[in-house]
């Protein structure tokens, strides 16, 4: 069964032209955000031109989110490591009221995140949603308690996805964030840049 | 069902029965059973907690190894680092993910359960202060028989063999 499995998509690999055939405009909308340092960034037109990966998580989530966000950090080092230059990273919180930039400027200092080419973004929540929803992305907030000291808390029960965009402002592959596997990314990401 | 209660039960009067040394507990039978005289082998090895900035959320993660031949099961974790500490597991749903309580774990004999991302952690919510890397920091699991343990936890980023590689299908 695993060996039709490997034949099936050898063949696959060999008679398909177009290595990333997911080819889905994103480029008709403009978002406008906010990232870590508090600077006004258009999605996706202010990345136009640059292989872009994006993942959605949001800064409470403590097990798969910061998965995704370790995920981001292996292929920036990946990439790094075989050279590949121009590569832009953008977060996206799905949680926009409580991941203010602040917020988002601790949660890349703790994690000893680089963020030279690394967008932490922000925004007004109908921005957002509207955003999540052209990406196909979905965040149900659940769990609501509030603390003894009057602290809400609630999470998110939410795709769990990084998302490969080219320099044209097209969705080329989805990725599960948590579990991505380092290495397909980077060949996805070799195949644009060699395009 | 009856099973898990009947468990349940025992598990309590063991507790009940071993939990504070200035009680007196001669009359407890289960006490008397020669596999009780033998010290508790449950071992919480491998800890490791991720980074998080003072009031934002963070996981434990761990294995916890019977290697006795009673179960055991976890019942709850405290700390000092966060607002709630809580036993908590990842679960899919369709294509989401969601997180929630867990009441217990059993853990039976011989039996390893692993504390891994994306499956059952220990969650801190509203750490009271930066979990940074490089630091060791201190929580408390409690059991059913082996009472309670303290593990410490070192925090680091999660490494390679901590997470499972999964394609996503198309
Ligand atoms: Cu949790």
């Amino acid at each position: 069964m695993q060996r039709l499995w490997i034949i099936l998509l050898a063949a696959a690999l060999v008679g398909c032209e177009d290595p990333l055939p997911q080819k889905e405009f994103i480029g008709d909308e403009k978002f406008e955000l906010i990232d870590q340092n508090g600077d006004a960034v258009v999605f996706p037109n202010d990345f136009e031109g640059e292989i872009t990966l994006v993942g959605f998580v949001f800064t409470n989530c403590p097990d798969i989110c910061p998965m995704t966000t370790h995920s981001m950090q292996m292929l920036q080092e990946a990439l790094a490591k075989e050279d590949i230059e121009g590569v832009r990273f953008a977060t996206i919180t799905f949680d926009p009221e409580r991941d203010t930039p602040e917020v988002l400027r601790e949660y890349i200092r703790v994690r000893g995140i680089d963020d030279e080419n690394w967008a932490f973004l922000s925004g007004a929540a109908p921005t957002t949603e509207k955003l999540m929803d052209k990406m196909s992305i979905v965040a149900v907030s659940s769990d609501t308690t509030v603390t003894e000291e009057g602290d809400l808390i609630y999470f998110f029960t939410h795709t769990d996805r990084i998302t490969l965009v080219d320099p044209e402002m097209n969705i080329r592959n989805e990725y599960i964030g948590s579990r991505a596997d380092i290495r397909l990314i980077v060949e996805d990401v070799k195949k644009l840049a060699d395009d | 069902m009856k099973h898990a209660i009947w468990t349940l039960a025992l598990a309590a009067a063991v507790v009940v029965g071993c939990g504070d040394d200035k009680k007196t507990d001669d009359g407890d039978p289960i006490t008397e059973t020669p596999s009780a005289t033998t010290a508790t082998t449950l071992e919480v090895q491998a800890p490791w907690m991720r980074p998080s900035a003072k009031n934002q959320n963070t996981a434990c993660y761990f294995l916890l190894v019977n290697g006795g031949d009673e179960a055991d099961t976890l019942l709850a974790a405290a700390s000092e680092l966060a607002k709630i500490t809580e036993v908590h597991e990842t679960y899919m749903d369709g294509d989401l993910m969601g997180m929630r309580e867990v009441e217990a774990i059993p853990i039976l004999a011989g039996e390893t359960v692993e504390f891994k991302p994306g499956g059952k952690h220990i969650m801190l919510i509203g750490t009271l202060d930066d979990i940074e890397i490089g630091a060791t920091e201190t929580i408390v699991l409690t059991f059913a028989r082996a009472g309670e343990v303290v593990v410490e936890a070192p925090v680091k980023k999660p490494e390679k063999t901590d997470v499972h590689m999964q394609h996503m299908d198309h």
